[in-house]
């Protein structure tokens, strides 16, 4: 059972919204109710590994800010970029996933007010009326689609960003979850963006993901049904041949999907706050990414020195060149 | 040696019976039999970490006992429908509530589990009050966080194990164990005496923190052994290896015939960086390679981390004819080439 229980907030518990979420879920989910979910996510230290035996759902409103500018280098250089909040962590466990120290726990929230969460996109499109084009993510503190068959959010966002002609929405996911995707009409600013690594380091570090294998079949059906789609090579791991490795996925890019058809490429080597690599060291003690020739910076930030990471981003950055990807949609993620 | 405890007297009266205790004169509610110890704990989280704590030092500090495991039984509440009352739990987090709606931050947990449990900070005589708690856990009592708590601090593994007597709230009889005493004890001890059969203990993680190296012939400023310990930890993490198998890697006969022994503690350190992180090695050496004739007098630093591509030279001018060797010295100086090594230049990687 992908969830031990279902706790929702006792105001909402009456929302078609909710009631359809929990019609989906196996009668045997156990309901709790709650005063609200701020009195309970986070309230208590519950350790991150537990999401294997004992995830919870929550279902609440959030109240504040639902959308929020994306740190720098998060999106194609030029256009301002926005997240969307609409939940709170991940079923999937990557090794190396920051969620795992950002949160105190690793419940899943689901946030049932979207009309709010549209209000609010709707809000800051309007502030940008001058711009070409502006920038909508989600999945800054989940995958888009892994949980979408329960939530029924592509078909929402997808008639709202039917509606902003000028405004583009990134669903950044690593699902093999695209069935109500495949059924939805492609828009050309809706984009579909996979992160995808090396096979080898996709089977060592993902868990419980779409496999390698899975990743570049969905990115092909849904390129093949017109559907605009976007690559995440982030995160880049150092390996004496990663180059080979990437060059290896590009072939296997390439004789599924014409690869001049992706919208871009963001390239990102693999980083740690403080808070993560903490965790990284508690949750996987006998992961390869300790083998890595991190550096701890000044900010106690974990990452490769920067002649190592700069290096390694040319050298994938050189790799896409060379298969004829325009260089304008090439960038680096999170990088100076 | 293991200390079992229990709240009540009553909880823990089959135990009483079946071994032989004898009380210790120190501690109230404290018992000593062959193999273990049993404490009564009282009732609340307040009272239970007084008297664990008050167990724990005299066990110890005084007797110098080692101790192993940390058991704690007892009957609870539940919280949630799922749960079947008469059976036995094993806990696997622990919580406490602060004040009504109120939680403690700091969870503790055990090394294995099915089911959670909170320590309340009253008895849940109210569908409000259990309501609240059920978003935390399935099981609710009102020490087992303490005991959880005092049991880290002094580094004993912990388990729990809890029996449903009742469910929590407007129907609850406040867990009024009394009448049905006997039968709830009857069954915590059959539970432990499986558990003895099994032999279900937690290993005792025993960590080497200290390494194998004397440190004695080294200058060690506390800042360079913090370091020192922080990347020979990390390394033991990165090769699954000893400090010893760590230290045996690096050059140790060169490192330790430099002088002064300053420079012994920053080759050390260095060496031990490079062995975590063998590109650094390359890019230094070729930083080094660049600058390898830079006149005596001429100091050129750059971040030793390669995040900031300032180079920095430092010299003291004396006569004319050094004006003019810096003059010549900075007329073909190589910051193109040393800043493309840090921007991550192919051939120094
Ligand atoms: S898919 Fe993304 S959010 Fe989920 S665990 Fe992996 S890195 Fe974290």
């Amino acid at each position: 059972m992908l969830f031990s229980s279902v706790l929702v907030e006792k105001n909402i518990a009456d929302e078609k919204l909710v009631k359809d979420i929990l019609s989906r879920l196996p009668d045997s989910t156990e309901k709790i109710e709650i005063e609200s979910f701020e009195k309970v996510f986070g309230a208590v230290k519950k350790p991150y590994l537990q999401k294997r035996e004992n995830l919870n759902l929550i279902l609440a409103h959030k109240k504040g800010k639902l959308v929020k500018q994306a740190p720098d280098a998060y999106g194609l250089e030029g256009s301002p970029h926005y997240y969307f909040v609409h939940a709170y962590n991940c079923i999937y466990e990557c090794e190396y996933c920051y969620l795992q120290g950002y949160f105190n726990s690793p419940d899943i929230v689901i946030f049932t007010n979207r009309d709010e969460i549209q209000n609010q996109i709707i809000e800051t499109y309007n502030n940008h009326k001058n711009e070409n084009e502006i920038w909508f993510h989600a999945g800054e503190f989940s995958d888009s689609l892994a949980l979408s068959h329960i939530t029924q959010e592509c078909e929402f966002y997808w008639q709202v960003f039917s509606k902003l002609p000028k405004a583009k929405l990134e669903l950044r996911t690593k699902s093999a979850n695209i069935k109500a995707l495949k059924k939805l009409k492609p828009q050309s600013n809706v984009i579909v963006s996979y992160s995808l690594s090396p096979e080898f380091q996709l089977k060592s570090y993902d868990r419980k993901t779409a496999t390698y294998k899975q990743r570049i079949k969905c990115i092909k059906e849904l390129s093949d049904l017109g559907h605009p789609v976007g690559l995440h090579l982030d995160p880049i791991i150092y390996t004496p041949d990663f180059k080979q490795h990437y060059e290896q996925l590009f072939e296997d890019l390439k004789v599924n999907i014409n690869l001049q058809k992706l919208c871009y490429i963001s390239l990102g080597v693999v980083r740690f706050s403080k808070d993560v690599y903490a965790q990284l060291e508690k949750n996987y003690p006998t992961s390869n990414l300790h083998q890595q020739n991190f550096t701890t910076g000044f900010d106690q930030k974990k990452r490769y020195s920067r002649p190592l990471r700069l290096w390694m981003l040319n050298q994938v950055k050189n790799i896409c060149l060379s298969y004829d990807i325009d260089p304008q949609k090439v960038y680096l993620c999170m990088e100076e | 040696m293991k200390l079992l405890s229990f709240a009540h007297k009553n909880e823990a009266s089959s135990f009483l019976e079946a071994f032989n205790y004898t009380p210790l004169a120190e501690l109230k509610g404290l018992f000593k039999s062959h193999d273990h110890f049993l404490l009564i704990t009282g009732e609340g989280q307040i009272p239970a970490l007084g008297q664990i704590n008050k167990a724990l030092s005299l066990l110890i500090y005084k007797y110098q006992i080692q101790l192993t495991e940390h058991i704690n039984m007892g009957i609870c509440g539940g919280l949630r429908e799922s749960i079947e009352l008469g059976k036995i739990y094993r806990v696997r987090s622990l919580y406490a509530e602060k004040s009504f709606n109120h939680m403690q931050f700091q969870s503790y947990h055990t090394n294995q589990g099915d089911v959670d449990l909170v320590s309340s900070y009253e008895r849940v005589k109210s569908d409000k009050h259990k309501d609240m708690l059920s978003a935390f856990a399935h099981l609710v009592d009102r020490e087992a966080w303490s005991l959880a708590r005092a049991s880290q601090e002094f580094k004993i593994d912990f388990n729990c194990y809890k029996m449903v007597s009742d469910f929590a709230g407007n129907d609850t009889n406040c867990f009024n164990i009394q009448e049905q005493a006997h039968k709830f004890s009857d069954k915590l001890y059959d539970f432990y005496k499986q558990l003895e059969d099994q032999n279900i203990s937690a290993d005792t993680i025993v960590k080497s923190t200290e390494s194998a190296l004397d440190f004695s012939n080294f200058h060690i400023t506390a800042s360079q052994k913090n370091k020192l310990d922080k990347l020979l930890q990390s390394a033991c993490i990165a090769f699954s290896k000893t400090p010893e198998w760590v230290l045996a890697q690096l050059p140790m006969n060169e490192i330790e015939n430099l002088k002064p022994a300053k420079k012994r503690t920053s080759a050390l350190l260095f060496e031990l960086e490079c062995l975590l992180n063998p590109v650094k090695k390359n890019i230094v050496q070729s930083m080094n390679e660049v600058i390898k004739n830079t006149p005596k007098n001429f100091h050129v630093n750059y971040d030793p981390e390669f995040e900031n591509t300032e180079i920095n030279i430092k010299l003291s001018l004396h006569s004319e004819k050094q004006k003019q060797e810096l003059a010549n010295y900075l007329k073909d100086f190589p910051l193109n080439k040393l800043q493309s090594i840090i921007n991550g230049d192919e051939n120094a990687i």
